[in-house]
């Protein structure tokens, strides 16, 4: 994010305030990287346990017990098992069974890969967009500024479940609408948080000297106001993605996500959340202490990173 | 500053029209009301009637030009469901959902800047840490899971605050609000709670990055050698800084809690507005889902609004001419 | 507009009840699962529009619990002759307003029901076979139809009669409680949209005397927020309780759980209508030449293919009863050689073979998420028996009915499930909407959305229409249920249950027709 530095603004910037990146070449700047973010043993083990979970949805077809898409293999009269129970086949399911009688580790395994890529995928993306909008509107101005912000407006005031209807209705189901329909319900939230921060950054002395030092536009907007403005986007986007996760449930809840015999890590939690009061836990339990732990694995880290990253941070 | 309300003000008459727009394009792609609400026992004869009253017969086009002809004289249509005047419904409900949203952002703010400030300053407390363990718990638990066992412990097993409705309601200005009794208040309580969940989670954690990076900053060290009391850097200096993504994501959240409390609504039976546009929705009430989105289009720019001068007075950097 | 003032003593009782203490006994708290929308009795047919106008409103004839007519404000009926139809009046019946009740009422009431055209459900449906009422004395009225309409009692049946004297009132009179008036056990006190109904005892009412002084309805859609209230004692009663919920409330002790299997079916349609019907395809996911649907035998495979025991068992925790047509029993027209399609995949996957199937095909499924409970789990029961049954499942396709009934309207799936509630007497309208050859000009099979077609079938049906001998009728009807389901016009899934749950030993008529009066719910010292 820092890159090397340029030095002309360098030194502006050294008179006002150590903003600027450590001076080094490609190399040690890496490894500099990689010493202050091992400094955190928490965030060394976030990594790991984050890494672990990926590698596992990953590889899920070879760790899984079942296949639980393949209705084959599933059967209504294992249905909702309790932890540890046998199925009639003979089968020990370790986490219990949901109601239509699927393993729920495997399940949780299948339904990770689904999870990570709608949820992590699509907010990851609506940052990018979004704060790519919103940097180009605060720095921009004007009309730019004007349509691009009242764009924001319009879609913020918009239902996501019209938004996720009206996808379903002209394009059909799929994976990719609903990372689509989350992109577009989500872009908006980052460019106004963007384009507030850009906003306040874009009057400071040190853009204000860079642009009488005619540097071109676009190296002033992403090498000097970007970097000022991550803080608070990886704040938000930390959080959105466990919030797309969660709101890929919701669609799919509804039938305007993911299938419901391929359910993601949110839709059999939703599935299970009916057997709760029943006492039947396990069909929601055991899938939110999964979503849970991807969570805060993905917090950790990203907090240290932004830490680490942070130009202006202490160290 | 006159003509930028003015232009900002033509500016969201444009947003109502593209939206209206968007909302007859949206409504006519998905489906038909007509077909979903129907009953089965009716004959063809009375279905093609109903089609015709209601102008489903006709061209898109011109169903938007009748209804855009009707909105300028102030009649925006009647409810499919409701019979009644889309906006007057809207009115009915919007108090309800102004409470609820005014107190779930009132806990967020009171609950998460001053957790989030303590959690920035000593990050290396246990404290911190349990603060910021439960921020990632509030904000990664579906809401409708904290609703419903917020349900089973506070009102089945203690019996401590309903759950259910509103309670005793007191009218001022010709709505009912339910802060004013206290058994309108403890109905309020755990729903509120419910809803600001999340807001408290994200303030919190803004708030934290925010006070991490500012404290190091030259001119907090500056007030520091001054000799300034530590209370006043921070609740000058600092609380200043931070403050402009916060209030960005409040103002924005603000909107969104209004707009999409249905979940919140559903589970503790709050008759507010979010649930009534899901229902509409679902059922393709067009003029209730026209009336909803203007009336959401009107609280955005105006929270907008208000958040932009509130930039202003936060940060002086910040000009209201860059909003040309 | 709101009447804020007499809540202060329901609230107070919620908030006794929340602490443990009992209401009292002649105040009853229902937690129901359907919003009221309007308090006009004559704007829509659906729930939201009548399931409180029944305890306000009267109807010429009531329904009882077995679907049978009995007298309501009508003593009598009889045809004069295949067109005209006499109906003698209930003496001495009062409005809430003080008002008596005559014939004008009634003439007022049919014509407002026929003239509300701005709804998408107009009541309309129910007057659409009038021609003309006349008012004969105060006390009897002559009714001349359209065409011979054996049914009409069970037609203008469903229309709620209010007083004549209302003249033009708008929805808004009656919302405002105004023109809520009618001649029915309980008074209009209060609507809070959303929120909650109140009504109160009706003194003067001219049936048994109502058993609860105030009543308030209080509506909460979430099953699960349901339930807790239940438990926590913040509502006496509720309805539509989650299957999955009844087990733990049977084992309190305090509650009681009242059930019984309702109308309301769950069929699957197959698309008989396209030669290359769009979601089949062969066994490799490639799109099929002709319809195998087309085929009874490839239809009673699928059906045999299914365990409708085990879905009821399963999915819906034994709150369903397998469905072998599409009446109820009971009904008129309910057919004694048509119990439900045994679970026997040999045989299905013998008449696939025959079919020209022997290594199956390819389907996808389709289902609505949002109409009834646990639909889109059954769905996924069904593809699994049909993937044991040598059928490849492509998918299960479960979708908001907002998009998915104009999807089905227009016929774009293979096969998907439906779900209908006919609590008439008899099936002479089912079929008549749901089986005959679509005939959009006559009004014949609106809502055959399969579009199974069978000359005889239509034939029979359509006598049954006109025949005003009951059992002359029953016959033609079973005969024709006969036809369609020995042809598997459609597949007949499962009855749903339709389930109350009370606390404090209130009991409650559990009832086939899924209906939430207050006249069926009764304080536990009435036994």
């Amino acid at each position: 994010m820092t890159g090397i530095t340029d030095p002309q603004s360098d030194a502006l910037a050294r008179s006002r305030a150590q903003w600027a990146a450590p001076q080094a070449d490609d190399g040690s700047l890496l490894r500099d990287f990689l010493r202050q973010f091992t400094r955190s043993g928490l965030a060394v083990g976030a990594l790991v346990v984050f890494t672990s979970i990926v590698l596992a949805a990953v590889f899920a077809p070879v760790l899984a017990p079942q296949n639980p898409y393949d209705l084959m293999q599933l059967d209504i009269m294992d249905g909702r098992l309790s932890p540890g129970s046998q199925g009639y086949t003979g089968t020990t399911f370790w986490l219990g069974t949901d109601d239509q009688g699927r393993d729920l580790l495997s399940g949780i395994l299948y339904g990770l890969r689904i999870s990570l890529l709608v949820g992590a995928g699509s907010a990851l993306i609506a940052a990018v967009v979004g704060t790519a909008v919103g940097l180009v509107a605060a720095y921009a101005g004007g009309r730019t500024e004007t349509l691009l912000m009242r764009l924001v407006d319009l879609q913020l005031s918009f239902p996501t479940i019209l938004t996720a209807l009206m996808i379903l209705a002209v394009l059909g189901k799929g994976i990719f609408n609903v990372m689509l329909a989350l992109i577009i319900v989500e872009w908006a939230i980052y460019a106004r948080t963007a384009r507030a921060s850009a906003m306040s950054e874009r009057r400071r002395e040190y853009v204000e000297a860079a642009e009488s030092l005619a540097l071109p536009r676009w190296r002033i907007v992403f090498r000097h106001i970007l970097p000022n403005c991550m803080p608070a986007l990886i704040v938000i986007a930390t959080i959105q993605i466990a919030s797309a996760i969660a709101f890929e449930a919701t669609l799919s809840f509804l039938g305007l996500g993911v299938p419901i015999t391929e359910p993601s890590l949110g839709l059999l939690i939703s599935n299970g959340y009916r057997y709760m009061l029943a006492g039947d836990y396990w069909t929601s339990f055991f899938p939110g202490v999964a979503l849970l732990i991807t969570i805060v694995s993905i917090n950790l880290v990203g907090d240290h990173l932004r830490d680490v990253l942070n130009p202006r941070m202490e160290r | 500053m006159i003509t930028w309300l003015i232009r900002r003000l033509f500016q969201a008459a444009l947003v109502l029209l593209s939206m209206t727009v968007l909302v007859f394009i949206g409504v006519n792609v998905i489906g038909n009301p007509v077909d979903i609400m129907i009953s089965p026992e009716a004959t063809q004869d009375v279905r093609q009637r109903a089609i015709e009253a209601l102008g489903f017969d006709q061209p898109l086009w011109r169903q938007y030009l009748t209804f855009m002809g009707n909105a300028l004289q102030g009649d925006i249509g009647n409810s499919y469901v409701y019979n009644q005047p889309a906006f007057d419904i809207i009115l009915q409900r919007l108090p309800a959902t102004l409470e609820l949203a005014l107190v779930a952002l009132f806990l967020s703010v009171v609950i998460g800047i001053p957790l989030g400030l303590y959690a920035g300053l000593y990050p290396d407390n246990l404290l911190s840490k349990a603060i910021m363990a439960f921020s990632i718990l509030g904000f990664s638990l579906p809401t409708f899971w904290v609703g419903l066992m917020m349900i089973m412990v506070f009102t089945v097993m203690l019996g401590w605050l309903p759950s259910i409705g509103r309670g005793e309601t007191v009218e001022v200005l010709g709505m009912r609000w339910s802060f004013l009794t206290w058994d309108g208040i403890q109905h309020l309580i755990l729903p509120a709670l419910n809803l600001s969940l999340y807001k408290i989670s994200m303030v919190m954690r803004l708030t934290r990055a925010g006070v991490r990076e500012t404290i190091s900053k030259d001119f907090v060290k500056f007030a520091r050698a001054k000799g300034l009391s530590p209370r006043r850097i921070i609740l000058v200096h600092v609380l200043k800084n931070i403050m402009i993504p916060v209030v960005t994501v409040i103002g924005l959240g603000f909107g969104g809690t209004i707009a999409f409390a249905v979940v919140t609504e559903s589970v503790f039976a709050w008759p507010g507005m979010g649930k009534l546009i899901i229902d509409s929705i679902n059922v393709l009430d067009r003029p209730m889902i026209v009336a909803y989105l203007m009336m959401i289009v009107i609280i955005f720019v105006t929270i907008n609004l208000i958040v932009d001068l509130i930039y202003t007075t936060l940060d002086p950097r910040v000009r209201l001419e860059t909003q040309e | 507009m709101f009447r804020t003032k007499l809540w202060s003593a329901t609230a107070l009782t919620v908030a006794a009840a929340v602490g443990g203490v009992q209401a009292s006994a002649s105040d009853l708290v229902f937690g129901r699962s359907t919003p009221q929308s309007v308090l006009d009795p004559h704007y829509t047919v659906q729930p939201t529009g009548v399931a409180i106008a029944t305890d306000i409103y009267d109807r010429l004839v009531r329904f009882g619990l077995d679907l049978q007519l009995e007298p309501g404000l009508a003593l009598s009926w009889k045809p004069l002759d295949e067109m005209t139809w006499e109906i003698k009046l209930r003496p001495e019946v009062v409005f809430h307003d003080g008002s008596t009740f005559d014939a004008a009422d009634v003439a007022y009431s049919l014509e407002r029901a026929s003239s509300m055209p701005e709804s998408p459900s107009p009541m309309s449906v129910n007057v659409a076979a009038v021609e003309r009422v006349e008012v004969i004395d105060d006390l009897t009225l002559k009714i001349v139809t359209k065409e011979p309409t054996p049914l009409l009692m069970n037609q203008i049946g469903h229309v709620f009669i209010t007083p004549s004297e209302l003249g033009d009132a708008t929805t808004a009179d009656f919302n405002s409680g105004a023109a809520a008036i009618g001649t029915g056990p309980y008074k209009f006190v209060s609507w809070i949209p959303n929120e909650n109904v109140e009504v109160e005892a009706f003194r003067d009412y001219w049936g048994p005397a109502p058993e609860w002084d105030r009543v308030r309805m209080q509506f909460i859609t979430d099953p699960a927020a349901r339930t807790a209230a239940l438990l926590s004692g913040q509502v006496d009663v509720i309805d539509a309780v989650p299957p999955a919920d009844v087990p733990m409330l049977k084992a309190n002790a305090d509650l009681t759980v009242f059930s019984a299997p309702s109308v309301r079916l769950l069929y699957m349609h197959l698309d008989l209508a396209n030669d290359n019907s769009p979601w089949i395809t062969d066994t490799e996911g490639n799109p099929l030449e002709v319809n195998p649907l087309k085929d009874p035998k490839v239809r009673k495979a699928l059906s045999l293919m299914l365990n409708r025991q085990a879905i009821a068992d399963r999915i819906m925790d034994g709150l369903a009863a397998p469905a072998g047509q599409v009446a109820a029993p009971g009904q008129g027209g309910f057919s004694d050689n048509m119990p439900p399609d045994p679970y026997d995949v040999d045989q299905a996957r013998a008449l696939l073979a025959e079919a020209g199937y022997p290594d199956g095909f390819g389907m996808t499924l389709h289902c609505a998420t949002d109409r009834d409970v646990n639909t889109a789990e059954s769905a996924q029961a069904i593809a699994q028996m049909w993937a044991r049954g040598g059928i490849k499942i492509n998918a299960v396709d479960c979708q908001p009915y907002s998009v998915y009934s104009s999807a089905a309207t227009k016929g774009e799936f293979s096969a998907f499930i439906w779900g209908r509630n006919d609590s008439s007497p008899d099936t002479s309208l089912n079929l008549r909407n749901g089986y005959m050859t679509y005939d959009a000009d006559r009004g014949f099979g609106s809502y055959n959305r399969g579009r199974y077609s069978n000359q005889e079938f239509d034939a029979l049906v359509a006598a049954a229409l006109q025949e005003f001998d009951q059992e002359t009728r029953y016959q033609l009807l079973r005969d024709a249920t006969d036809i369609m389901i020995g042809e598997h016009g459609v597949i007949p899934l499962y009855f749903l249950n339709a389930t109350w749950a009370t606390r404090g030993g209130i009991t409650f008529d559990a009832n086939m027709a899924v209906n939430s009066m207050i006249q069926y719910v009764h304080p536990a010292d009435a036994m």
